[in-house]
């Protein structure tokens, strides 16, 4: 790849990510705009998240994204096969994070917990309502940008099987942008519905 | 970008999650996460190397989102 054409598809993935950055950034006004009109029920709400599966989920998030930038540096020091890896462990981590993810959704609808109106669960009003509305919007699309680089991780690894890592640093570092990108929003939903507890 | 440098910013980012889990409910998590989020994005995300026209278009997010949540303030402030 020429030069002019890496930093032109650097330059669209920034593009992109500024593009995501403000879908979020518009659903994280909404929450604090609701949150500030139900500071009570926000906080209750978040005493029936599942505190320990989204830890675990952060550690793990946290982890693939070491994982993938590793994978990044080795293909700089031209080690291929130990790039392939690098990649594997960030995917395992992802499939983990997503399969904990659909287990937590499972507790909530079991206890009747589900997103808008119409739940069997601990009635808390309007605030419960939009708080399990917001949870099951956001952790939803970031589960869908999640699944997305699972599949882009998946490409990387059957491209650098085929060739040499280093011929294709460039796809390389730009789906480790996106997946580092997609682990930061994680880092304000981690707080947002599993943390913030208090201010009833 | 050094493997040292990507190692210490794993240790920092774990060790600010678990800062963060401790610190439930309290609102200082949501202040834990800015942090987190500067770390990742100066090191995983490499911005501290990044072209300009790279950091220029991050340095517009955080306009943007500053603004996005000043208004959303002003409008639940002002009612």
């Amino acid at each position: 790849m020429t030069p002019e054409r890496a930093h032109a598809w650097r330059l669209a993935v920034w593009i992109l990510i500024a593009s995501e950055a403000l879908l979020f950034a518009g659903l994280f006004a909404l929450y604090a705009g609701y949150r500030a009109e139900y500071p009570g029920a926000f906080a209750r709400s978040a005493t029936h998240s599942v505190q320990w599966m989204g830890g675990v989920n952060t550690v793990i998030l946290i982890a693939s994204s070491f994982a993938i930038a590793w994978a990044v540096l080795e293909a700089w020091r031209g080690r291929e096969r130990v790039v392939a890896r690098w990649l594997g462990g960030a995917a395992a981590l992802g499939i983990a994070f997503v399969a904990i993810k659909l287990a937590e959704w499972h507790v909530h609808v079991g206890e009747g917990i589900v997103a808008g109106a119409g739940g069997h669960g601990p009635d808390e009003g309007r605030g419960m309502q939009l708080f399990f509305t917001l949870y099951y919007l956001m952790t939803g699309l970031h589960l869908v940008h999640l699944v997305v680089g699972l599949a882009l991780v998946a490409w990387l690894i059957a491209l650098v099987r085929g060739a040499r890592a280093a011929h294709h640093l460039v796809p390389l570092e730009l789906v480790a942008l996106y997946w580092n990108f997609v682990d930061l929003i994680w880092m304000f939903l981690w707080p947002m519905f599993y943390l913030l507890r208090g201010g009833a | 970008m050094s493997g040292r440098t990507l190692v210490l910013t794993f240790v920092a980012l774990e060790l600010l999650a678990g800062a963060s889990w401790l610190a439930s409910g309290t609102g200082l998590p949501i202040a834990v996460a800015f942090v987190q989020a500067l770390v990742s994005a100066t090191w995983f995300m490499e911005l501290r190397t990044a072209h300009p026209v790279h950091r220029a278009i991050a340095l517009a997010i955080l306009f943007f989102i500053a603004l996005l949540c000043a208004g959303t303030a002003a409008d639940s402030g002002l009612r």
